[in-house]
């Protein structure tokens, strides 16, 4: 996969400028770097959600994409297993996928809907979401923030087990979840 | 409720002119023999599938054309004008011209379809323009089918508005499908009935026809609301939220 002389102005603020970069399919990658410095804007641009101003983008076209965005963005009406039912394909065992997300979410929480959730607790919603859907890549922004510690630290295993060799990218500012995630780093500046 | 009722039998013994005024005793006595000849239940029947159809059919035409009008632009502005006309004609003129062109025994349903499309039509695709563009985005990113892109995120976002809609047109087909039926009188009808009631000053009847109108129009309303409400399934009873 590789991203040539990338360019991204927004209002006239260049958000990325010539960037280049390339990664190997099945690998986990973790994008740093200061806050405006573009993590967020490259994601949508492998994502196919947002346009390059100048650069080329190869590899990301025709493949099926799961993500973890920013606000969640889930179906707060269903329940966490009901929302990883809605993105995956042909017919499906809530019981199963509710087996899976028990793994990061208390088993009461479950029967729930989402918008009865907390914030970390959405956030791991959104996280399982995008581990049980079928997809070729896996593109996390900022996936463990708002979550504690010990929290982490079981989320990132979750994503370890459940990646089974899929390409995962996500953003983050700390050096931590790099470790938890084992990821190779890739600074934005 | 009960304290009205008292008030109203109160006013018309005081009045003590039936012409003028009746009482609620008196209408139910009215409602209570006409129940009881075929004719009564023929008029119901006949008006009711009438405004009704006529609803229906401004129902499923106003929510099919504000969906192609979401996805065609050029279809939207196009019906602008048309839809601005139709909301701003008052009842009368639409009931004289129809009365022209199609005659009295189904004016009832050309004039409800025409007061209930344009309302339906603009409050659907209101709902429509509230799609959660970030939803959307995330369905597409996850490859997810238009089935389930309307059943998840178009419905939740035009149901409330369908369903207020909803509510101001099953409100306006009643009043204007009976308004229609006693100007163009057509036979076994509710609106001829209440044409009789004013020719012979039989003020018992119209008050009773009334009562009759008000009780279909409300069951009418209410189980075609509990039936939309149903279509909307977790996402309606959850409310939006997303």
């Amino acid at each position: 996969m590789k991203i040539q002389n990338l360019t991204k102005t927004y209002e006239g603020h260049t958000v990325l400028e010539n960037l280049n970069l390339t990664m190997e399919e099945g690998k986990i990658y973790a994008l740093m770097g200061p806050s405006g410095c573009g993590k967020t804007t490259l994601l949508h641009i492998m994502l196919g959600t947002l346009a390059s101003d100048k650069g080329t983008v190869e590899g990301f076209s025709g493949k099926k994409f799961s993500a973890v965005f920013q606000e969640n963005r889930l179906f707060e009406f269903l329940t966490a297993g009901e929302n990883a039912m809605v993105v995956r394909k042909g017919k499906q065992n809530l019981e199963q996928m509710n087996q899976i997300l028990a793994e990061i979410l208390p088993k009461k929480s479950l029967e729930q809907k989402v918008c009865e959730y907390s914030g970390g607790m959405k956030r791991r919603a959104a996280i399982g979401r995008a581990m049980l859907a079928e997809s070729d890549m896996v593109l996390m922004d900022e996936p463990l923030t708002g979550l504690d510690e010990a929290t982490k630290e079981c989320v990132a295993e979750f994503i370890l087990k459940y990646r089974k060799n899929r390409t995962l990218i996500f953003s983050t500012h700390q050096e931590k979840e790099v470790e938890l995630l084992q990821a190779k780093k890739i600074m934005l500046m | 409720m009960l304290f009205w009722l008292t008030v109203w039998q109160i006013g018309a013994m005081a009045m003590e002119n039936s012409v003028v005024f009746v009482g609620p005793l008196d209408m139910l006595r009215s409602l209570t023999e006409q129940m009881q000849e075929g004719e009564f239940w023929h008029s119901v029947g006949n008006s009711l599938i009438k405004i009704m159809g006529g609803f229906l059919m401004a129902f499923s035409c106003a929510v099919l054309t504000a969906g192609i009008a979401f996805r065609c632009h050029w279809l939207k502005i196009l019906l602008e004008p048309v839809i601005q006309l139709a909301k701003s004609v008052p009842v009368a003129s639409f009931v004289v011209l129809l009365l022209i062109m199609a005659g009295s025994e189904n004016l009832s349903v050309f004039v409800v379809f025409l007061m209930g499309f344009p309302i339906i039509y603009v409050n659907m695709g209101q709902g429509l323009d509230h799609t959660d563009p970030d939803m959307l985005e995330m369905s597409r990113v996850f490859g997810m089918n238009l089935g389930k892109r309307f059943l998840y995120i178009y419905r939740p976002a035009f149901l409330p508005f369908l369903i207020s809609g909803s509510k101001v047109a099953l409100g306006m087909s009643w009043k204007s499908g009976v308004a229609a039926e006693i100007i163009g009188v057509p036979s076994h009808s509710i609106g001829e009935r209440l044409y009789m009631a004013k020719i012979y000053l039989d003020t018992e009847s119209l008050f009773a026809w009334t009562l009759v109108i008000i009780v279909l129009s409300l069951l009418f309303e209410r189980v075609f609301l509990r039936l939309l409400e149903k279509f909307g399934g977790k996402a309606w009873k959850g409310e939006r939220g997303m």
